[in-house]
């Protein structure tokens, strides 16, 4: 990241080093716990959990210096996830690791979403059931990004996803989702853009809303600011790198291609005020780090 | 009333001065204690405000313009982790704090320091605001100026007031942080003889 973005933001590179090797640690230790040590399965659950959450924590502070190291700390948070049956685990996989997602899982979780509104499905696995996670709507809306945005490369059934998107009442739902609290609607609104035309219109449109994710992050940022000691300790509760605006930039470039997608990012950009525009360029940063390995 | 398990992380010069804490049977005395020596009830009762609480809570290292040091230097407040591992809300944000993660990163002074001094102790915690009654915690999550983020609040904060009673607290263990390896490893253990463990408060009458 240039030394400029991170005087916008008044933090220390060694600080965020400091604090994604301390999250990095933090997550090893709980993973290698020996197994004797946990009660029951609960307790490994939750220990589970625990490494993933950490793990993104390491992985969000990484964004903001080291792309690369922060691509594989999200893999694993995101493996952790997707074997718990969360569809942020899919979300995550899709942006960052696609070869590594479990796609037969994600089709049939699908058809279980889309089931109740698409009679020609009723009778498909009728003995299955979704994970419990995946119960609520917000895993459902990282699921649908996930899926939406690989569903060419992967052919999945474009006719259920469009069932579901269309159908559900969650298209409209107000619930809040990721680091930044946004309305469930939006990323709904977002995967539908991914399902559709992959031209530039598609491409000003998904950057255009991820422009209003990064007004949505300078304000959380600025507010995050007022408490000095948390703030430069980077210990404030906040995400800094934001891991869901790299993500959905990611499955926007996997979607719509690099190219097009960093193009309408850095237009997007333009209009937003500094700290705004952070989100976007760390999204550009990731893209590009991406294009350079598989180039 | 709620009584609530916590930890508490602290930086510690060294290991004499960590098990200190227990064998003195001082507890843990909040910083305005420590600084001043003395306090009185009528102090007390001044200082367990909802001012200095915010004070505490969201300028912790700002001017109280009341003693024009900075604010932790005098707060009647000690702040603890207790975490939360709920799978309702690790659906909602994809995210869980524990009381260890955090304790960790607080008494590694944010990872600068490669030891950490995490005291488990237990409080009793009011289900309603009560900042003026000394003998019960305060919840103070909701208290942070950007309370919209309150589902990542990662102290998941509990403030304890004056002092924590050293048979409140069951043990001290030391953590140690090498960086170089990427490895956070538990060191020993100091258990206090004097814990008073909270079931003697329980309602809960056995069969006789």
């Amino acid at each position: 990241m240039a030394d400029q973005q991170l005087e916008d933001l008044q933090l220390s590179r060694t600080q965020i080093e400091t604090a994604a090797d301390f999250h990095e640690s933090y997550a090893s230790y709980i993973l290698d716990r020996p197994v004797a040590d946990q009660d029951d399965d609960a307790r490994a659950y939750d220990a589970q959990i625990d490494a993933a959450s950490a793990l993104r924590t390491a992985g969000q502070w990484a964004l903001l210096i080291d792309p690369g190291r922060a691509i594989d700390l999200l893999r694993r948070s995101a493996l952790l996830w997707q074997q718990l049956g969360y569809g942020y685990g899919s979300f995550l996989l899709a942006a960052f690791s696609p070869r590594e997602l479990n796609r037969r899982n994600m089709l049939s979780e699908l058809v279980l979403l889309a089931r109740p509104y698409n009679p020609d499905l009723r009778q498909l696995d009728e003995e299955r059931s979704l994970p419990e996670p995946m119960l609520h709507p917000q895993q459902q809306a990282y699921l649908l990004l996930a899926a939406t945005a690989i569903s060419r490369q992967a052919n999945l059934p474009t006719s259920v996803l469009y069932h579901y998107l269309d159908r559900s009442p969650h298209r409209r739902g107000t619930a809040p989702v990721g680091a930044l609290g946004t309305p469930l609607r939006v990323y709904w609104d977002i995967a539908r853009k991914f399902l559709g035309r992959e031209d530039e219109d598609t491409a000003a449109l998904v950057a255009r809303d991820l422009a209003g994710l990064g007004s949505a992050y300078a304000e959380a940022i600025n507010s995050a600011m007022a408490n000095e000691r948390l703030w430069f300790n980077a210990a404030a509760p906040v995400e800094v790198g934001d891991t869901d605006i790299a993500a959905i930039a990611m499955l926007a470039a996997r979607r719509l291609g690099s190219e097009l997608t960093v193009t309408h990012l850095r237009s997007a950009a333009e209009d937003l005020g500094r700290v705004a525009r952070v989100p976007l360029e760390l999204a550009i940063q990731v893209i590009q780090g991406e294009q350079g390995n598989s180039a | 009333m709620i009584i609530q398990w916590c930890i508490k992380g602290m930086s510690l010069p060294n290991d004499s001065e960590a098990r200190d804490i227990i064998d003195s049977r001082g507890g843990i005395a909040s910083n305005w204690w420590r600084e001043v020596h003395q306090i009185t009830p009528a102090q007390v009762r001044e200082k367990l405000s909802d001012a200095n609480l915010d004070l505490h809570v969201n300028h912790f290292t700002d001017i109280d313009p009341v003693t024009t040091l900075p604010f932790h230097r005098m707060t009647p407040f000690i702040s603890l982790s207790c975490g939360a591992v709920e799978r309702e809300v690790a659906a909602k944000t994809n995210y869980v704090h524990t009381a260890l993660r955090t304790a960790l990163w607080f008494g590694t002074e944010f990872g600068q320091q490669s030891t950490a001094y995490l005291y488990t102790c237990w409080l009793i915690v009011g289900v309603r605001a009560a900042v003026e009654v000394e003998s019960v915690a305060e919840e103070v999550r909701d208290l942070n100026s950007y309370r919209r983020y309150s589902a990542y609040q990662t102290e998941g904060e509990v403030v304890a007031k004056i002092s924590i009673p050293d048979n409140h607290i069951q043990q001290c263990q030391k953590w140690t942080f090498d960086r170089a390896s990427r490895k956070v490893t538990p060191d020993w253990v100091h258990p206090n003889p004097r814990f008073t463990p909270p079931d003697r408060l329980s309602n809960i009458r056995e069969l006789i």
